[in-house]
């Protein structure tokens, strides 16, 4: 039960993490908990389907279905996620500013909302799906009901209780600097995204890593531990990027900066 | 048409078949250009590249070690032999594939830098496994399928 507890943290609280930041990012934008709500509902739905199909997925395209399908869908989410942040680039002072007088949340169209839908949904697709391919599994090995429901339970309640930690964080954050943080925080989270499809289609066989490991920092922080996570969803930490994930990061961070340095006022 | 087609020719026609999505996906509007003549192709380079097997049985991954030289770019089908779902991980490698019960998965790998990259299944933890990359010279003289077979000797010994 524990094993599956950790198991089910560590997914949940990578898509905890990113739906915390949206949040956070969406402060001053009314109907935000509904759009990212009903996000997370795709997403668990998407899940549901992608995970009932993941033997066709990773069976399709000569056998690399899957790290392309992964690629495809979070580049999806930097589109998404620089969408919005161009968009905020246009109208987060007049939030800001009427955020400060009032308090009044601000009512913006369904297009620039359906970006945070998007975003939210798809973080939630990619972590949900391997939770359920995983308690599938555990079931399989003959684990009992109740010891895939406490250990799903613990882990969901850990993830989303570092999440909201994280949003309680960026809302302390002063209205004076606030989308400014948080327009680096989804920038760099797309950044990071970015790098990782990078390695999906490497891993597919579809773009050279041009050099494996640039640099290797796994003596000072590996991937693997809990901070490794956290910073790897956060920022896209990787111990040893390779050349390829390192201009996709730069990449996205040039693009969609430059585009956000375009779109103000 | 053929009338009578062994299991080997009919799957190769398939692969061949789901092949040409990919070529279309990339005219569709992803270029991916080339890096250097013969470094890097988009979709099966004329020499085929080396194979190497690793299977994931119970709680272990068969061989724990595999040995690969470096420089070199080569396939590794991961093979899930149990009744519930893998996940071939690692950190140090920019790997992360699914494995369903009971089937293979391809993962593209290399060319590598010297050294010992760790793997493991993240579906069950404490599953690990190690890939060994060692200078070219020393694993020249073996095909890619002794040097797996002895270092995994090696380590059971």
């Amino acid at each position: 039960m524990i094993a599956s507890a950790i198991i089910v943290f560590r997914e949940v609280l990578e898509a905890a993490l990113v739906v915390a930041v949206i949040l956070g990012a969406t402060k001053g934008l009314k109907g935000r908990g509904a759009w990212v709500g009903w996000g997370i509902t795709a997403g668990v739905l998407g899940a549901l389907i992608v995970a009932a199909f993941m033997g066709e997925i990773s069976q399709s395209l000569s056998g690399v279905g899957q790290p392309i399908f992964e690629a495809a869908v979070l580049l999806t989410a930097v589109l998404m996620l620089g969408w919005h942040n161009v968009w905020m680039s246009r109208h987060g002072k007049r939030i800001a500013a009427e955020l400060k007088r009032m308090g009044n949340e601000v009512h913006l169209g369904h297009k620039s909302m359906t970006a945070i839908f998007a975003a939210t949904a798809i973080a939630v697709l990619r972590e949900g799906s391997e939770i359920v391919l995983f308690l599938y599994g555990v079931a399989a090995n003959g684990a009992g009901a109740w010891s895939i429901f406490a250990g799903g339970t613990l882990g969901l309640a850990g993830g989303v209780a570092v999440g909201f930690a994280l949003y309680l964080g960026i809302m302390k954050i002063p209205v004076r600097y606030f989308f400014r943080v948080t327009g680096w925080m989804i920038l760099l989270l797309a950044a990071g995204m970015a790098s990782q499809a990078a390695a999906f289609l490497n891993q597919a066989n579809l773009l050279p890593a041009i050099r494996d490991s640039i640099w290797n920092t796994s003596w000072l922080l590996s991937g693997q531990s809990l901070v490794g996570n956290i910073l790897k969803t956060l920022v896209g930490y990787t111990p040893n990027p390779s050349a390829m994930q390192l201009v996709f990061y730069a990449g996205t961070i040039l693009v969609i900066g430059g585009l956000m340095k375009l779109a103000q006022e | 048409m053929k009338l009578f087609i062994n299991k080997e020719t009919s799957s190769m026609s398939a692969k061949k078949t789901r092949m040409f999505l990919v070529p279309a996906l990339a005219a569709a509007g992803l270029s991916f250009t080339s890096s250097g003549a013969g470094a890097f192709s988009l979709w099966g380079p004329s020499a085929p590249l080396p194979v190497y097997k690793l299977d994931i049985d119970g709680r272990a991954f068969v061989p724990p070690t595999l040995s690969v030289p470096t420089g070199q770019k080569f396939k590794l089908i991961v093979s899930n032999k149990n009744a519930a779902p893998s996940e071939f991980e690692s950190f140090t490698l920019h790997r992360e594939q699914v494995v369903t019960a009971g089937s293979q998965t391809i993962v593209f790998l290399g060319p590598l830098q010297a050294g010992s990259y760790g793997f493991f299944d993240d579906f069950q933890s404490g599953v690990t496994g190690t890939l060994k990359v060692v200078p070219a010279q020393a694993a020249a003289k073996q095909d890619p399928a002794a040097a797996a077979k002895t270092s995994s000797q090696a380590k059971s010994r």
